[in-house]
């Protein structure tokens, strides 16, 4: 699915900004216990848009949401900017692969695996930073919790596109090849 | 039931795997007996800047260290340490507060900063 007509850039601009307001919301969660623990309500519309749409518009949004949330935070190209962009992308990467070539993962797995990637990229950048391999001492804890949220968004996106509103909405405007 | 099982085989197995893994090494960490920490040594990339006695310390007191980006406040009490100032977006080393026990540690990654707690005997241990 090639084609970028008005209604796919419109509805991918919408998908950005519903990024955005998710990813700035939850930047504001303060850390109990372990630092940096966020739900990751963004992973269901990466999600979603990799499966309804692809991994090149998957990586768009996702690559547009680090930039611009880093952006309105003030924190563009700082530490949180780098290994939100790592943990991002390392994510990304590990569902399109799976999503792609492990046929028999099913979403919410998918997603649980990707949040868990999200983790261990922000701790690598932090080790290197840091120059220290200690912050792995927050690595399980982490990924204990990324299963859990990872799982949720899963089948949030699941639900999403169970309902069948984007296959509609894409069949309307042309965008699927009968 | 069973075709339930059948048609989540793979994720089941996945997730599992991840989820004792992990759970096993946070359990070990959360529940091996803890001791009370003797020095803290504080860090800025890997370098130490300063060790401190906890045993030694006999009121408040606060101390200035240079991050790599903005200086900081670390607050030392008896048998406790804590950082009680930074200039980092997110403060998660701020709201984590005071840290007392042997190996417990506290990062702000944003100044490169960081305060380990060391047991007895272990003050030339380093990570």
């Amino acid at each position: 699915m090639k084609k970028w007509n008005v209604f796919k850039i419109s509805f991918m601009a919408i998908l950005l900004a519903m990024t955005i307001g998710l990813g700035y919301a939850e930047s504001f969660i303060p850390s109990f216990w372990i630092p940096g623990i966020k739900p990751g309500f963004v992973n269901i519309i990466i999600l979603v848009v990799l499966v309804e749409f692809g991994w090149f518009e998957a990586l768009i949004i996702d690559l547009g949401k680090v930039f611009l949330v880093s952006l309105l935070r003030g924190s563009l190209f700082q530490m949180g900017f780098f290994m939100s962009l790592s943990g991002s992308m390392l994510s990304l990467l590990v569902m399109v692969l799976l999503y792609y070539f492990v046929k028999k993962l099913h979403l919410f797995s998918i997603s649980a695996v990707g949040a868990v990637f999200h983790s261990l990229g922000q701790i690598l950048v932090a080790v290197i930073y840091m120059e220290t391999a200690g912050v792995f001492y927050y690595l399980p804890f982490l990924v204990l919790i990324s299963i859990c949220t990872g799982i949720l968004m899963g089948l949030a996106s699941q639900k999403i596109i169970s309902t069948q509103v984007i296959e509609k909405l894409k069949r309307k405007h042309g965008l699927v090849n009968e | 039931m069973k075709a339930f099982f059948k048609k989540y085989l793979w994720d089941f197995i996945v997730l599992a795997l991840v989820g004792v893994a992990s759970l096993s090494v946070v359990l070990f960490m959360v529940l091996k007996p803890k001791t009370a920490g003797v020095s803290a040594g504080i860090f800025r990339q890997a370098t130490l800047v300063m060790n401190v006695d906890l045993t030694k310390e006999a009121e408040e007191r606060t101390i200035s260290v240079e991050g790599t980006h903005s200086p900081m406040e670390i607050t030392v009490k008896k048998g406790a340490i804590r950082i009680s100032h930074s200039d980092c977006p997110s403060h998660y080393c701020v709201d984590q507060g005071w840290i007392s026990n042997a190996g417990e540690r506290v990062d702000c990654v944003y100044n490169g900063v960081y305060i380990l707690i060391y047991g007895q005997g272990k003050e030339d241990f380093k990570i």
